[in-house]
């Protein structure tokens, strides 16, 4: 998975969209919970997405889901500029699969970088990187 | 102009949008100068009441104003003016004419544009709570009508996921009374200029209250989780005292009908976060179940401001208290009530 801090490369093309996966139960009455962009004790400050050009964001849920059989109640999508806008940065950190339909997908796995912050801080940036998916246009189940 | 000629009209006529178009007819050595035409079309506009049509009269209008030595602007062009050129630089121009062979031209610049919006202040945001009805809500758009109390009416957008919910308030809004709180634009008077965003809902139907979004039904969705609820592996079952001491809090809270409800979010680390949007500013406030104990910080989005409580819940009692901290802590964010 994430490989260590000095090996990491970070995703320099500001229009590369991103998406993220939402938890079912990050999803009431069809609005995601502002702890979409937060990461989890377990993610240790790298918050896991998924960069991509051109693949649309119902096709990211379907791999997540039924190939990777993984739990997605949507998808939130960011620029890698968008990221940027709010001090953050993104690194690749690609992951393999035995499973073809996800080879790409997986090829394409990025984290964003939150390690060092104040808790505060991460909520503030991940109210506001939840703020520009919405107005980007989330994909909900 | 033709709502205001014809204010018994809710919507512009049928083909009112396709009788207008504008061509890029020309651009000039150097790619500099750029010429727009009307285009004929073959939808006919309506005619205004002096019998022009009501491009011809909105143009000559327009003109006359930027024209003018001391120009005055009327209240409701400030929006389209302040958007018009915004992006004009010192160098550029666009002039208009009313004729092909440019004999009239009136200059529009950088400078006029801001002679004219020179009185103008910008409208402040906030979050307004509207004692109001639906009065349609569009198919297609995120549009909706709201006529407050007062007989005022605002437009309103909602998410999209409000549109059901506000399509079925409006079905039945007779047997409702209905509280309305969101995103609201605000003059410099402090006039209420439309709502941004509807975020929550509450409804008096025949004096039960319901609250959008739901409560009830979402803890209740809580107390059933089982292991491995959040990805198959994590999430273990919440305690069903926790979630009764909360269903308790939440009822005290939101009976009087003044703070709207929030949205419930459970998470594998045994808490609960109830979540509003108020305006500009997010509150979260996470209930650790282990503890019965509550963190709450509120964020504008605007300034960055945040501010922060935290409390313990009385486990056996009806908690008062925090419910009148949680009243406190979010009514303040509340600044647009309007009864």
């Amino acid at each position: 998975m994430t490989q260590p801090e000095e090996t990491l490369v970070e995703v320099l093309n500001v229009d590369f969209l991103l998406h993220r996966q939402i938890f079912p139960s990050y999803i009431h009455e069809g609005r995601p919970t502002k702890r979409v962009f937060k990461p989890r004790g377990v993610d240790n400050g790298l918050l896991s997405t998924h960069k991509t050009t051109s693949r649309a964001m119902k096709e990211s849920c379907r791999i997540y889901r039924e190939i990777l059989n993984r739990p997605s109640g949507g998808v939130a999508p960011l620029t890698v500029g968008e990221v940027n806008s709010v001090s953050l940065k993104v690194f690749e950190d690609p992951t393999h699969s035995e499973k073809p339909e996800a080879v790409e997908f997986e090829k394409d796995h990025c984290v964003v970088d939150f390690r060092g912050l104040e808790v505060t801080g991460i909520d503030a940036k991940a109210i506001k990187l939840l703020d520009l998916a919405i107005t980007r246009g989330p994909f909900i189940l | 102009m033709y709502r205001s000629e014809n204010p018994g009209r809710r919507n512009l006529p049928k083909g009112f949008r396709d009788s207008f178009k504008l061509n890029l007819t020309d651009l000039k050595d150097g790619s500099a100068i750029t010429e727009f035409t009307r285009e004929e079309v073959q939808v006919s506009m309506p005619a205004t009441a002096a019998g022009t049509d009501y491009f011809e009269y909105a143009r000559d209008r327009f003109n006359e104003i930027i024209q003018a030595a001391q120009p005055q602007l009327p209240k409701e062009l400030i929006p389209i003016v302040e958007k018009f050129g915004k992006n004009l630089l010192d160098t550029e121009q666009l002039d208009l004419s009313n004729d092909e062979s440019f004999s009239n031209v009136y200059t529009y610049n950088r400078a006029k544009r801001l002679t004219l919006l020179s009185n103008w202040q910008p409208p402040t945001s906030g979050c307004a709570l509207l004692l109001c009805m639906i009065d349609w809500v569009s198919i297609s758009s995120q549009d909706t009508k709201i006529i407050l109390d007062s007989g005022k009416e605002i437009e309103a957008l909602h998410p999209s996921f409000l549109k059901e919910k506000l399509r079925e308030i409006h079905k039945e809004s007779e047997k409702y009374q209905l509280k309305v709180i969101g995103k609201a634009k605000f003059s410099a008077d402090n006039e209420l200029l439309s709502l941004q965003e509807i975020q929550h809902i509450i409804i008096f139907n025949e004096g039960q209250l319901e609250v959008y979004p739901s409560f009830e039904n979402r803890l209740n969705e809580f107390r059933a989780l089982q292991t491995g609820w959040f990805d198959g592996e994590e999430g273990e079952p919440f305690e069903k005292d926790a979630i009764d001491i909360l269903r308790r809090l939440l009822n005290k809270l939101l009976t009087p009908g003044n703070i709207p409800a929030p949205y419930l979010y459970a998470h594998p680390e045994n808490e609960i976060t109830l979540e509003w949007t108020l305006g500009n500013v997010e509150v979260v406030a996470t209930y650790f179940c282990a503890d019965q104990r509550f963190d709450m910080f509120s964020f504008n989005k605007d300034t960055d401001a945040r501010e922060d409580v935290s409390f313990n819940l009385d486990t056996e009692g009806d908690n008062d208290t925090a419910a009148s901290l949680i009243e406190e802590f979010i009514g303040k964010f509340i600044t647009g009530e309007s009864e």
